[in-house]
């Protein structure tokens, strides 16, 4: 069965057959306090060239939420491409640029030496904390070109009430380990 | 000239006769509303929503790493009432007192005023199908088109379409249960005219049966293709011109094909927030009685995936 996908007109985005299989590297690591980690291996040979394409379908930001840091392990070493950014999008996966959902929420337009070489370690305390003001967001990864492979987590310092967290999802599609 | 003859004696003949039979209107019947799950947990408000839970995905796991957790995704369908529809009729008591056929009149005030309503919610619920999906658009899903120009010449039904639509709903996970597919008369004529059918020398039982029969049977027709039990109606949106894959059609009209299983799995969802209701009154002002039929519903297409459309030519039936 070829695989294909549909987001219909409940918002519901739905998965049909092999793509349904396509296991998450996204999620949330177990932890207390008021700190979220949440974690996505980023494989960029699966992005498209100067295009977007979702990172993750079952993890979703609340609103409200501080965006406090950003940490990059690069597994594989970056290479052929130019750089790339790393943010969110709306729910509807289409919708970027408004209220803080651009596409560099995370990274933006970051060049590929710094992910250079693997097992480099890249730690970016945002200058001022990011807040993401809308209730459901999805990570996203636009590429300028192909290039490798990195594992990147977010710490959210979650200054909502945890009821919040029911709307998270992020979802994980086309990425593999 | 000593006897009577009709020449000569015109007083005594009823030159116009009225019968006290009125004649009735030649009506189709009307079939949609079986089509539509009616919602009954909507008493009041404006909207209702329904939301919908999305699946699970899995991880791959290693020795020795932590575990992390996902949401499900999840969406809403909202659906509100939006048609607020009646139908009245008032009658003088001068008529009333002067015409024979009075009480025909007032007879069939409240049937013709509720079958008017019944056919405006027919059209109702095959309009909101038809705008219920993107016009020009192959509306993929699944990579499966869900509506198209039919294929045949002259954009005509072919029964290659009937197989395509059934692809169309497996691709989409639709249950492949009690397929309908309503067509347009034209349609039918179309493929009651199939050159393979009509030049049958030695036809296989189905199909002889039909070139000796007719291929209608009352409403419905006698055979399925492909799974799809074959309806007509007249309440097909019309007059459509679009161009869906560079082909186009002009004064189309759309056919349904979908998958009628019973529950949550129809096309369409529906609710009455006020059935039909017939009030009636003696206005001594006007000096007329006043029927009215009132009734407020809505219609909206709940499940794109199961609703295919092909767009035919009407002139596929010659003049």
């Amino acid at each position: 069965m070829v695989a294909g996908n549909w987001m219909n007109n409940d918002g519901l985005y739905i998965q049909y057959g092999t793509s349904k299989a396509v296991p998450t590297t996204m999620g949330d690591y177990l932890s207390y306090g008021e700190t979220r980690e949440v974690e996505f291996t980023v494989t960029f040979a699966n992005a498209v060239p100067a295009g977007q394409y979702i990172l993750g379908n079952t993890t979703m930001f609340p609103s409200g939420v501080f965006i406090e840091q950003v940490e990059m392990d690069v597994e594989v070493a970056a290479a052929g491409g130019t750089s790339f950014s790393i943010g969110t999008v709306r729910a509807d996966r289409t919708t970027t640029g408004t209220g803080g959902t651009a596409a560099g929420t995370f990274i933006n337009g970051e060049v590929l030496a710094t992910i250079t070489p693997a097992g480099k370690k890249v730690i970016t305390l945002l200058v001022r904390r990011a807040l993401v003001p809308v209730s459901v967001l999805r990570p996203t990864l636009r590429m300028v070109l192909h290039i490798s492979r990195l594992r990147l987590s977010v710490r959210l310092p979650v200054v909502v009430r945890l009821r919040s967290v029911s709307s998270i999802v992020v979802l994980v599609q086309s990425l593999s380990n | 000239m000593a006897g009577f003859t009709s020449q000569g004696n015109q007083h005594l003949i009823r030159t116009q006769l009225w019968s006290t039979q009125i004649k009735e209107l030649l009506l189709d019947e009307l079939n949609a509303m079986k089509f539509v799950r009616i919602l009954g947990d909507f008493p009041d408000g404006y909207t209702i929503n329904i939301p919908s839970i999305g699946e699970a995905e899995t991880a791959d796991f290693n020795e020795n790493m932590a575990i992390k957790y996902n949401a499900l995704d999840t969406g809403n369908f909202q659906f509100s009432f939006d048609q607020y529809k009646y139908s009245a009729n008032a009658i003088s008591e001068k008529f009333k007192r002067d015409s024979f056929y009075a009480q025909d009149v007032v007879a069939a005030f409240v049937p013709r005023q509720h079958r008017a309503l019944m056919e405006a919610v027919e059209t109702r619920i095959f309009a909101v199908a038809n705008s219920g999906q993107t016009a020009s658009n192959l509306n993929t899903i699944n990579n499966a088109s869900h509506r198209w120009v039919a294929g045949g010449t002259g954009q005509s039904l072919t029964i290659q379409d009937f197989a395509k639509a059934q692809y169309a709903l497996q691709k989409a996970n639709v249950p492949q249960t009690n397929l309908c597919a309503i067509v347009d008369p034209s349609v039918a004529y179309t493929l009651a005219t199939q050159a393979n059918m009509v030049n049958l020398m030695s036809p296989q039982q189905m199909w002889g049966d039909v070139a000796r029969d007719g291929i209608v049977t009352g409403f419905k027709f006698r055979f399925n293709v492909f799974g799809f039990d074959i309806y007509v109606s007249n309440y097909l949106p019309g007059s459509i011109s679009e161009t869906i894959n560079s082909v186009a059609v002009t004064n189309g009209v759309a056919n349904y094909f979908f998958s009628a299983t019973p529950g949550d799995t129809c096309p369409w969802i529906g609710a009455f927030r006020q059935q039909p209701t017939v009030y009636s009154e003696f206005n001594k002002d006007l000096q007329q009685t006043e029927y009215l039929t009132i009734c407020e519903y809505g219609f909206k297409l709940y499940r794109p995936e199961n609703m295919v459309i092909i767009l035919t030519s009407t002139s596929a039936v010659p003049a």
